[in-house]
């Protein structure tokens, strides 16, 4: 009960976020930090919860952004319409690749994804009368709601704080349903899952459309936040980003994308000092959480913060994660 | 006809390279049961020591060659201990994870090392393109299948026919029993991984005539991947096939449908595989390990 009020009070702040940041620079950020915690989350249910290695968080991101894009341009939809519509066609796409892969064994869908990942980029970019190419898509409109327009960084950070939370609140729901037991299970032992009766092929399908469908979500509104949106965003290197983030806030809690993608999205700035080195650093880092610290920063929290640990977890008695040793076997 | 033959050489020629990528995977899963996803950034890295041996150094081929294995060997056996080695226990997810972090780290320290600019390395034979009744032939082309030709010999003799080769099979095929039979497992992996990693410098310095040597050679990942599925993931001879497969139908698909999406190709095969022959042309030979 307490907890719940404690919740409601840090969402009324941040909703009256915008009112205490003075530089627009930091709204920005802001934002940004957002849509990459939508994203991260996404990724959470695949690799978090049911511990099979996806590389398309990119990929679904920029196939929300060119569609949301592209109906509200050329096609001049409203944005309320194009954003679930963006992450239905990502979702869909998503199941497409996931159809095929999810059956074999824990690697291929990896494999799977990164030659995804490559495909999107080469459409991106080479097919040209859909996607005007390399110059990208400009002017994407902002959203409005009647005449009050979404134009400005303050206003759509409501958007997008309504979206993450919501997104958020879906995700806590999800793990702790029969759906998102099930998944824990595949995680750590897939044949033991399927003779418990958790229809694991389904499951992981399951999991693999929802990442999807928050990658798509994101890549819409950060378009309409942007406002142009161009090929070179979405390469490869970003997965490794996403990645990154997702390992260092932890995988498989809930607040661990949460922490991860706004420590990543707001910490770069503060090093600008690594300039060149901070890709380098980003794939190092990724090895050394796989290698030492596989459960991240709320890992560390629930074991040597066992007083703040359930504050920061939305879902404290819940198993957190799996990814945390266990010699199995395939 | 002339120019079916020229595609079908230079596929092949690309189909060998990325046999032997698709070998070094295969060796590494089979004997300690993880893919390696930095596999693309270790034929990169051997593309970047080609550089150093051949253009830097100034060394005669044969000798940066053996150079150029002693450093990519160490390497490997570094890869062993740092990376391989504490999460052999682990989560499978970890060393996947671990690997891709591997490769980006190895694209950004080779830009710091060497620079962001592309790089020239002499091909192996310094001759004009050859025109044997029409058909132009790349002198490199045809030194890319000798040497890999040579190399793939070398390895169906080392895996079959030396102790040592006898052992990293067994290891592959059962870690308790062989470690019963008095086989070293950790030290017959760590051999792996050296023997993989060579192979894998062994595709760079292939590659890098042909192409400029860049981080781009890491994409080299997903069509060993492709080679790997289509032949049967950790079936030795069947990654070469499927290396061949993937080689020869990146170059009829470039030239006869479009070459913007040359590197769709692989994709496409590596889907259609797993669509509807996820095994391979030739099944696992070692199905599920314990």
């Amino acid at each position: 009960m307490v907890k719940r009020l404690v919740y409601v009070g840090v969402l009324l702040l941040l909703i009256a976020l915008p009112l205490a940041v003075t530089s627009k620079y930091l709204i920005q950020l802001i934002n940004t930090a957002l849509v990459f915690l939508i994203i991260v989350t996404g990724m959470n249910y695949v690799i978090g919860f049911s511990g099979q290695i996806s590389l398309a968080a990119t990929a679904f991101w920029g196939i929300g952004a060119y569609t949301s894009a592209l109906l509200t341009t050329t096609g001049g939809i409203s944005f309320w319409l194009a954003l679930p519509v963006a992450a239905t066609f990502a979702t869909l796409s998503g199941f497409v690749i996931g159809f095929p892969t999810l059956k074999l064994k824990q690697f291929y869908l990896g494999i799977a994804t990164v030659g995804f990942g490559e495909i999107v980029a080469l459409i991106l970019l080479n097919w040209t009368a859909l996607t005007n190419g390399a110059d990208g898509v400009p002017g994407i409109p902002k959203p409005a709601i009647g005449s009050y327009v979404f134009d400005t960084d303050y206003r759509f950070y409501h958007i997008l704080l309504v979206a993450a939370v919501l997104l958020l609140l879906l995700s806590v729901r999800i793990k702790n349903s029969r759906f998102g037991r099930g998944l824990l299970a595949i995680c750590e032992d897939e044949l033991a899952a399927e003779v418990m009766g958790v229809p694991t092929h389904w499951y992981k399908m399951m999991a693999f459309a929802l990442s999807a469908f928050y990658g798509g979500a994101a890549g819409s509104l950060y378009g309409h936040l942007i406002g142009f949106i161009s090929p070179d965003l979405f390469v490869f290197r970003q997965s490794i980003v996403f990645l990154c983030m997702f390992m260092i806030g932890g995988s498989g809690y809930i607040a661990g994308p949460v922490i991860g993608a706004i420590l990543l999205t707001l910490l770069p700035e503060w090093m600008r000092f690594l300039k060149g080195y901070y890709m380098a650093i980003y794939g190092l880092a990724v090895v050394v959480l796989a290698i030492g610290m596989p459960t991240g920063i709320m890992g560390l929290a629930e074991r040597y913060l066992p007083r703040l640990y359930p504050w920061l977890e939305p879902d404290a008695e819940a198993p957190a994660t799996l990814a945390q040793g266990r010699a199995e076997e395939a | 006809m002339a120019e079916i033959i020229q595609l079908t050489v230079s596929g092949v020629a690309m189909g060998v390279i990325y046999a032997l990528a698709a070998l070094s995977i295969a060796l590494i899963y089979t004997a300690g049961g993880v893919v390696n996803f930095c596999q693309g950034g270790l034929v990169m890295l051997g593309g970047y020591f080609a550089f150093t041996v051949l253009t830097a150094w100034r060394l005669p081929y044969p000798l940066a060659l053996v150079v150029m294995m002693a450093i990519m060997g160490g390497i490997g056996l570094v890869f062993q201990r740092l990376v391989y080695y504490p999460l052999r226990y682990a989560h499978r997810l970890m060393f996947i994870i671990a690997g891709i972090g591997m490769s980006v780290f190895l694209e950004n320290i080779v830009q710091i090392v060497w620079g962001p600019a592309p790089l020239v390395v002499r091909p192996m034979l310094t001759m004009s393109t050859l025109n044997i009744g029409g058909v132009f032939l790349e002198p490199q082309a045809v030194a890319i299948v000798v040497v890999t030709g040579a190399i793939l010999l070398f390895e169906h003799y080392f895996l079959r026919h030396t102790m040592v080769g006898k052992m990293t099979q067994a290891v592959a095929q059962d870690k308790d029993a062989a470690s019963l039979m008095g086989i070293n497992v950790g030290r017959m992996i760590a051999i792996t991984f050296l023997n993989s990693t060579i192979l894998a410098g062994i595709a760079g310095v292939l590659i890098a005539p042909v192409f400029y040597v860049s981080v781009g050679i890491g994409s080299i990942l997903l069509k060993a991947f492709s080679a790997c599925v289509v032949g049967g993931f950790g079936n030795a001879s069947g990654t070469i096939l499927g290396g061949l497969i993937v080689g020869l139908t990146e170059a009829f698909g470039a030239r006869y449908f479009s070459p913007q999406y040359r590197d769709a190709w692989s994709f496409v095969l590596l889907i259609v595989f797993l669509l509807f022959r996820p095994q391979g042309i030739f099944r696992e030979r070692i199905s599920e390990k314990a």
